[in-house]
């Protein structure tokens, strides 16, 4: 697109038919005009194009085993070892539910990819207490409200563990990896298997289970309370810019692990499994949505 | 829709006062010589405006640092918790974990979005003093600009994923963006220690997945 320069008209000059005709001319050439011949102050929004400019992609889908009664649902459970191939959510067939871009979007430095899901949860465990197995993390130990002895207790930071993984490859939807910026929470630390917090880009969590305190007296308990996380949600939010180059996203899917907890390494805080925990954690899913768009950064 | 000009002259036509002061307007009207009277509705993409022209968004993807607020970092923490709040580093109030700058702001609309995992220990939240049904403990959120509160949110409890949204309109100029937190304040039922083999300070809550986005759209 070429730059229009033309001598303006100055004081004492004459405008002569061939001089305004030259300039029609140039302005009404199809496609003409670009940022040297328009002011930005001239621009209003009728101006603008309606179709891929600002918003420049969005789509959405329904994820999950969608039942807003919750008579049928999924159930998974915890997982324990590595490396763990995570739990992809999926309709009540068994079949994942990704949220498909068709022939891809294409990503570049001049865009932004924003992802919201969303997924309906209830958490909650089978046996007897088992934050309070051998080996477990957890639970904490709190002295009992007698004055001798020691009462353990959940500590309500055991969660799973939600993230996005997206395929870059082609329209196949088969070569699914996380997103950049998230692990898969099957790195080593000490005797666990987890993620860095700063590995957690694209991580929402939810509670796995609750115990509170039944009437503590001055940080000491005498009795404990098993609380029901009950149907819930959990929810997400992601943001990511390309660098230089071109990345071409074909589909987005909510997959998740569980049941971890957290933990500090040589100062660094981590979320791994909770293995002794994990065998009795248990997960019913429903339906939500996953939904996406690019959208021009500048 | 108008065209550049109203009035096309001939050659040989005489040029009358109205004829003469329409173009001599469109001349003037802008540096160009167009204003926008005169652009064709649906005209305008990215290939006409400069960059930033009409809107610009900022974002981290992992705020302040790694993610995580890093204003409490006890490290007199047991292995099982993150080196984060508890009541011996946190003092308490209003916490900034960071103020990022917006430069270039042209004026107009500003959306601000801000999401986080928070974890809060609400062991004791059903304290004997603290009177029924308990007081949980909760992560408040707000986000200021310049100063000024734009929103703010009750936050949650336990250990939950956070969304806080805001949308203000703002003058021309650099804004200053500030992401804080407030943690409910212990009862006097609340424990500061976890006891037996460990005996170390109690994590009390953390902030954790920080990331924000701010959509400025100008006029």
């Amino acid at each position: 697109m070429s730059r229009i320069t033309r001598p303006r008209i100055i004081d004492g000059q004459t405008v002569d038919a061939t001089d305004l005709n030259s300039r029609f001319t140039d302005y009404s050439q199809p496609a003409a005009l670009n940022a040297f011949n328009v002011r930005d102050a001239a621009v209003d929004l009728g101006h603008l194009k309606r179709t891929s400019f600002q918003l420049q992609q969005m789509d959405q889908t329904i994820i999950g085993n969608n039942d807003w009664k919750h008579s049928t649902f999924n159930t998974v459970s915890g997982q324990t070892g590595t490396p763990a191939a995570p739990h992809i959510v999926s309709d009540g067939g068994g079949t994942p539910t990704p949220l498909s871009l068709g022939s891809g979007w294409a990503l570049n430095a001049d865009n932004i990819l924003r992802v919201y899901w969303d997924l309906s949860v209830k958490p909650y465990y089978t046996g007897s207490r088992p934050w309070a197995n051998v080996g477990a993390l957890s639970n904490y130990i709190f002295p009992h409200g007698s004055g001798s002895g020691t009462h353990d207790i959940a500590t309500g930071v055991t969660c799973w563990p939600f993230w996005l993984q997206w395929d870059i490859t082609d329209a196949t939807l088969t070569n699914w990896v996380n997103v950049t910026g998230q692990s898969d929470f099957n790195n080593g630390v000490s005797t666990y298997f987890g993620n860095q917090l700063s590995q957690c880009e694209s991580t929402s969590v939810v509670n796995a289970f609750l115990e509170t305190a039944g009437g503590p007296v001055n940080g000491a308990i005498n009795t404990r309370l098993a609380v029901d996380v009950g149907w819930t949600s959990v929810s997400g939010a992601w943001h990511y810019k390309e660098g230089l180059g071109t990345t071409t996203v074909y589909g987005l899917r909510v997959v998740f692990t569980g049941v971890c907890h957290s933990l500090n390494n040589a100062g660094v805080n981590w979320l791994v499994r909770d293995d002794p925990v994990s065998p009795s954690a248990r997960l019913d899913y429903n339906g939500g949505s996953l939904s996406a768009m690019v959208v021009r950064i500048k | 829709m108008k065209r550049w000009t109203t009035r096309q002259a001939l050659s040989g036509n005489l040029t009358s006062p109205a004829g003469f002061n329409d173009e001599f307007r469109n001349q003037q009207s802008s540096i160009t010589t167009l204003d926008r009277t005169q652009l064709p509705t649906a005209s305008v993409d990215e290939s006409n405006l400069k960059d930033y022209a009409i809107h610009r968004i900022w974002y981290d993807k992992d705020f302040p640092t790694g993610g995580e607020q890093t204003v409490d970092k006890d490290t007199s923490v047991s292995v099982n918790m993150w080196q984060s709040s508890t009541a011996q580093v946190h003092a308490g109030g209003w916490t900034s974990i960071g103020t990022v700058p917006l430069t270039g702001f042209s004026g107009g609309s500003l959306f601000l979005e801000w999401t986080f995992n928070a974890y809060v220990q609400n062991i004791f939240a059903k304290g004997a003093n603290d009177g029924r049904p308990g007081s949980p403990a909760y992560m408040r959120a707000r986000i200021l600009v310049n100063g000024v509160v734009i929103v703010e949110r009750r936050g949650t409890s336990y250990h939950e994923h956070m969304r806080v949204t805001g949308s203000q309109q703002f003058p021309p100029g650099d804004l200053s963006v500030d992401f804080q937190f407030r943690l409910t304040e212990l009862s006097q039922d609340g424990a500061v220690n976890v006891s037996g083999l460990l005996n170390t300070n109690l994590m009390q809550a953390h902030l954790w997945n920080s990331r924000y986005l701010a959509f400025g759209r100008w006029r």
